[in-house]
């Protein structure tokens, strides 16, 4: 079973990313802000990360920067969700080393059509 | 110098309707689900014969199972908190909006955000978070949409936030 890391602050989001990603297949883990997510990531590397940006503590991209830096051998897909619609700021997550990007507010859909784009599922 | 909008809340908005979706989802599913078991007892209760009560019973504990695992009593709560954040924001962002002080702003806050009496039971760092608030977006919507100015907004409305949550506020 393929493992999905739901990093965002909004315990809504979690709790719905999570729904659709078990109906997928996914086994999910949780983080609520970046910090949480590197030490889960270091502690057990996902296949997939589902990323929000805005966050305190440690932002989406200090989190992706992170990790592209410390992951060794698993390079995990990380798809970033965002309310910001501007060229630069996708720009940025890519750079970063993001894989896809969604907006929010997303749905079952868009996750499925993203998620199967970048061939997490 | 870039003045913009928040982006807090579009995101309570996106919250809304992340969760709004859900229980549409949700809706169809249990919608998909009754008609799907609705079908296969009239077929078991048309078939009849000895088994016919044990197969009736063992239908309606999988259908049980099925709408349990929907959830649809979750899903609606989650809306209906998602609902009630983004409406106590939109009365603190357009608080902040239509009053040109910041200072006045903050305590009109008082009573656009808080209910008559809560305010006195928080203490001073609540009061002192409204108007940081205030200056916060106030700075980040005229001034410069600067990171400082993002992080002194978002820092204290989760302070409002956890506050609002104490009084029994679904957010």
């Amino acid at each position: 079973m393929k493992t999905c890391l739901v990093v965002d602050d909004s315990k809504v989001v979690r709790m719905v990313a999570r729904k659709i990603l078990e109906e997928l297949g996914f086994d999910v883990m949780e983080a609520e802000d970046g910090q949480v997510a590197l030490d889960k990531s270091m502690e057990a590397m996902p296949d997939v990360v589902l990323l929000d940006w805005n966050m305190p503590v440690m932002s989406g991209i200090e989190y992706l920067r992170a990790l592209r830096v410390t992951e060794e051998g698993k390079r995990p897909i990380v798809i970033f969700c965002t309310t910001e619609n501007d060229l630069a700021h996708i720009q940025e997550g890519i750079a970063a080393g993001a894989n896809e990007y969604i907006m929010k507010p997303f749905d079952s859909d868009i996750i499925q059509s993203k998620f199967a784009q970048t061939g997490a599922i | 110098m870039k003045a913009r909008r928040h982006h807090l809340i579009e995101e309570a908005k996106a919250e809304l309707d992340i969760a709004y979706e859900e229980v549409k989802r949700a809706e169809s599913r249990l919608i998909a689900l009754e008609r799907d078991y609705g079908e296969r007892i009239g077929k078991i209760e048309r078939a009849n014969g000895a088994k016919m009560p044990e197969r009736l019973a063992r239908i309606l504990t999988d259908r049980d199972a099925e709408r349990a695992a929907i959830d649809i009593p979750t899903a609606y709560l989650v809306e209906k908190a998602t609902l009630e954040r983004f409406s106590i924001l939109t009365a603190a962002f357009s608080t902040v909006c239509v009053q040109p002080d910041p200072a006045d702003a903050a305590r009109t806050l008082e009573s656009a955000v808080f209910r008559p009496g809560e305010l006195e039971k928080t203490g001073k760092k609540v009061k002192k978070a409204l108007k940081t608030f205030a200056q916060g977006l106030h700075a980040y919507t005229t001034e410069e949409a600067s990171s400082e100015n993002d992080r002194q907004v978002r820092d204290s409305w989760t302070l409002i936030e956890a506050a609002l949550r104490k009084f029994g506020r679904l957010i």
